[in-house]
């Protein structure tokens, strides 16, 4: 791999998700203490994750996804298009 | 992915079954357990010293074992990490990478001062210095991730889920 892929795959990596959890909570009229039993995480950590300062683990996104009954991709967004594989741009 | 019946169920899973409240109450009263023991040990093994003991081998049995409680903390600190979620687990490691390193930082430094005549410090002032660390450490850490004032607030009055 090159510097120059490298140094864009650090960049994806590093990158915050953007996601649809709060926005998605609402529409179900839960709250974060409701959203958190769900998950079995503290309400500080959904905090944490609508506001964007906390990527869940992949075991976390996938329960998430879940709890949602929606695609990993139809919540969490890295701002780089779909995910199928192969080098980054 | 869909949602799918594999969903684990909050009902079942080990934070929800033994609760917040319970956790941490159970959490408490095992560690007032071991300080217990802790004590114990440590005041009746000053007691002991303190009637005088001849036998080297066995004064040093004696002056060390109010550590045999040590392996009791380990296991009921343990175990509160481990049921703490991925986002506590995260604050406490990098709470804990902070604190060794602070400590490390400031034992060498004081070691090299004491070679200019800086008074000679107890080993018993290593884990304070550590455990102050950790506690600053660990508030700087959880501040990062609390709420901040452009933050949507939070929407229930509820309490934390676990």
């Amino acid at each position: 791999m090159t510097r120059r892929s490298t140094t864009a795959a650090r960049s994806l990596v590093e990158a915050p998700l953007k996601n649809r959890v709060r926005e998605l909570r609402s529409e179900r009229h839960w709250s974060q203490a409701d959203l958190a039993e769900r998950l079995t995480v503290s309400r500080q950590t959904v905090n944490a994750i609508e506001n964007g300062r906390y990527d869940p683990s992949l075991p976390l996104a996938f329960l998430i996804a879940r709890v949602f009954g929606l695609r990993i991709e139809e919540i969490f967004d890295d701002g780089r298009g779909p995910a199928r594989g192969g080098p980054p741009d | 992915m869909t949602s799918d019946r594999s969903t684990p169920s909050p009902a079942t899973s080990p934070a929800r079954r033994h609760g917040k409240g319970r956790s941490a109450g159970r959490y408490l009263i095992e560690l007032l357990l071991a300080f217990v023991a802790y004590g114990a040990l440590l005041a009746a093994s000053l007691a002991w010293l303190r009637q005088g003991i001849d036998e080297p081998a066995l004064r040093l049995i004696v002056t060390l074992s109010p550590m045999l409680s040590a392996p009791a903390f380990v296991w009921v600190i343990l175990r509160e990490f481990r049921r703490q979620d991925e986002l506590h687990q995260k604050l406490q490691f990098e709470a804990l990478v902070i604190a060794f390193v602070g400590t490390a930082l400031m034992t060498f430094s004081y070691g090299f001062l004491e070679n200019i005549g800086y008074p000679r410090l107890s080993m018993f002032s290593v884990w304070p210095v550590m455990a102050a660390l950790w506690v600053i450490a660990l508030l700087t850490r959880q501040w990062r991730y609390r709420r901040r004032e452009d933050d949507p607030p939070f929407d229930d009055g509820c309490q934390i889920a676990r």
